[in-house]
């Protein structure tokens, strides 16, 4: 176990590796002037001056790798061109937000997505299990800014019950602050919820489907328990397998997801800084952002491995 | 005979065509009768309706599948005229069973002794616990080495030998009064086959149980039963003591199956095989099913339904050449 994941993180580290060193070459290697790319042209001559020595873009190539990974290694990511602060700096105010609300929505999409699809799977081709597919297959083929701004649009505008943008209200403080920033988080995570659910929903039933056709599910009906216990002991657990495995590939989407929902919801988190450095030309901000973003779906993948390995005793732990 | 603990009377059940809505028979008028402490074997082919016949017993049907006329008797009860939580009752406790393929039937997801203690959960008054202090003892019985060991391994890390033990620690883990074989060593080695086989008489033995023993192998049945059942496409064609049959085998059914054992031709290069193969439930002929397969039909077999009757003492057959033996 120990050994399983230490194996995995150290795999981990290597794609992290990779990835900054493509990072590196990407904006190195682009046909442009690399210290206009990664220092902008709003600078003083000095402050440009300063910066060239700073990240050695003056020197040789291999030499400005290593001065870059040093950099990187004590969290420093560059200025933003815009707002002329650190890049570490504005990621650490906008991560905890978009981390809170990816963690809630996943959370969330799992609770009521896996018991679900479970149960609609069993269901199978009753009016629950048609209504279920129907909600499912909507999701999937949604239109999310339109979702969005629909959304918005009702329940900020029209049924005014929700906050319009934003995170919190800084009128508020401790309790009412808690809830404000939950309040906060509702279209977001729903319109989130609307994406992803239907994927858990649709996943979990197809592998409920198979498994219920398994021999181990005859056994445990013969063994003499209800259906409910089939069901929810013997069924679900080997169904989540697949499901589990799913969530781990379709935390790409999640950053799409993020930047979508958080730009139309004006949520300060990372989805709508990188919306808003794409706009700016902001390298170095785009440049930390991929990074990050890097660094949390490996975090992500290695989470996910561990609980499947939880869920499946056949994973091969050498 | 003795009377019976388990006693299926003219079962007939179909399938409805998941299209057409249509009810396809498969088994017709199926009585087979149980007593205690006996092994009984039910031979034939592949689709003849033996593991349906058994999962009706157990409740283990298809939603796809209707009962159409019968009664199961055991304990003074009808078990198909009980509801779900009735049946748990007896299923498992009273009746369990152990299937054909080993590699699948365990879940890969729970420990062996997990998979065990849940038997005893389900039907006694028994601690999580204790259950599993108890599992550890049922895989001693079925002669698990080390017990301890296994009871805390998963069933991907253990043998098709293994696996068919712990099926067989699962389905006697509350000493039931009848087991159900359906084809329990076919997907298993031939060494491994008749330690499995020996394990079943040894238990049988012991808690004075009785199986019912669905196989393809006369072999087995010989070695093995006490009674045997000849099924062919949903019907019963002959019943007898195994002695009896062998003996004298009275359906052109059962002298065709027999004449195919490898060991009564083992100076023979060719085996003998029944023309023809068992016909899907759609085309099962009306009268005789066997008719279009038996070299001694005739007229009265393609129009007129053959009933069981006794040609012996504990001697059963469907069949008109034997009918005029069987009404005198
Ligand atoms: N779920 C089902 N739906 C439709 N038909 C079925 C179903 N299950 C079984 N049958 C039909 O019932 C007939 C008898 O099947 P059964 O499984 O009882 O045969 P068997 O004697 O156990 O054969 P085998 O030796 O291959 O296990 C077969 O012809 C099969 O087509
Ligand atoms: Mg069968």
């Amino acid at each position: 176990m120990g050994r399983y994941v230490a194996r995995r993180v150290l795999k981990g580290v290597i794609t992290l590796l990779i990835t900054i060193t493509l990072t590196f070459l990407i904006v190195r290697l682009l046909p442009s002037d690399p210290a206009l790319m990664m220092l902008g042209e709003m600078f003083t001559a000095d402050q440009r001056d300063a910066l060239i020595q700073q990240f050695g873009l003056d020197k040789p190539l291999l030499q400005q790798y290593f001065i870059y990974l040093g950099n990187l290694f004590r969290g420093d990511l560059g200025m933003s061109f815009f707002q002329r602060r650190p890049v570490m700096t504005i990621i650490q105010e906008k991560l905890p937000w978009t981390l809170l609300l990816m963690v809630t929505t996943q959370i969330l999409t799992m609770l009521v997505g896996i018991p679900l699809g479970v149960y609609s799977g069993y269901k199978r081709g009753t009016a629950l299990d048609q209504v279920v597919n129907a909600v499912a297959i909507f999701g999937v083929s949604v239109f999310v800014p339109w979702l969005g701004f629909t959304l918005l649009y009702f329940f900020g505008f029209r049924l005014p019950i929700f906050p319009v943008g934003g995170a919190y209200n800084v009128a508020t403080s401790g309790f009412a602050r808690v809830l404000d920033i939950g309040e906060h988080m509702v279209l977001p995570v729903a319109t989130l919820m609307v994406i992803f659910l239907a994927n858990y929903v649709l996943y979990t039933r197809g592998s409920v489907i198979d498994v219920m056709e398994e021999d181990y599910i005859k056994t445990a009906r013969s063994k003499g328990m209800t259906e409910r216990r089939v069901l929810w002991k013997h069924a679900s657990k080997n169904a989540m397998i697949p499901t589990v495995t799913m969530a781990g590939m379709m935390l790409g989407q999640m950053v799409g997801g993020a930047v979508l929902t958080e730009t139309i919801y004006a949520y300060p988190g990372v989805g709508r800084m990188i919306y808003q450095a794409v706009g700016q030309q902001d390298y170095p901000v785009l440049q930390g952002a991929f990074i990050i973003l890097a660094l949390s779906v490996i975090t992500m993948n290695i989470i996910t491995d561990i609980g499947i390995l939880y869920l499946d005793p056949r994973i091969k732990l050498e | 005979m003795p009377e019976p603990i388990l006693s299926i009377r003219n079962l007939s059940v179909g399938f409805r065509d998941t299209e057409t809505k249509e009810v396809i028979n498969v088994l017709r008028d199926v009585s087979i009768d149980v007593p205690a402490d006996h092994i009984l074997g039910i031979v034939g082919e592949s689709g003849c309706g033996k593991s349906v016949t058994m999962h009706t017993v157990m409740g283990l049907l298809p939603r796809t599948a209707v009962v159409t006329a019968g009664q199961i008797r055991y304990d003074n009860r009808d078990l198909l005229g009980l509801n779900p939580v009735q049946m748990n009752e007896y299923r498992g406790k009273e009746i369990a069973m152990i299937f054909q393929e080993p590699m699948t039937s365990l879940n890969p997801v729970y420990r062996v002794g997990d998979q065990i203690a849940e038997m005893l959960e389900l039907h006694q008054d028994i601690s999580h616990k204790d259950a599993l202090a108890e599992a550890v003892r049922k895989l001693e019985l079925v002669s698990i080495p080390s017990p301890e060991k296994v009871a805390e391994q998963y069933p991907h890390e253990l043998s098709g030998g293994m696996r068919q033990r712990v099926m067989i620690a699962i389905a006697m883990a509350c000493d039931p009064k009848i087991l159900i074989a359906d084809e329990p060593t076919t997907a298993l080695d031939v060494t491994i086959q008749a330690q499995i086989l020996a394990l079943m008489k040894a238990l049988k033995e012991k808690m004075h149980s009785s199986i019912i023993l669905i196989t393809h192998d006369l072999g087995v049945v010989a070695e093995m039963a006490d009674e045997v059942v000849v099924m062919y496409a949903g019907d019963v064609v002959e019943k007898a003591l195994v002695v009896n049959l062998f003996r004298e085998p009275s359906h052109p059914y059962t002298t065709g199956l027999l004449k195919s054992l490898p060991m009564l031709h083992s100076s023979d290069e060719r085996l003998y095989n029944i023309v023809g193969t068992v016909p899907s439930p759609r085309n099962f002929p009306e009268a005789c099913r066997f008719a279009p397969r038996c070299e001694f039909v005739h007229d009265r077999c393609l129009v007129e339904r053959p009933r069981l009757v006794r040609i012996a003492p504990d001697h059963e057959v469907a069949c008109w050449l034997r009918v005029a033996q069987g009404a005198a």
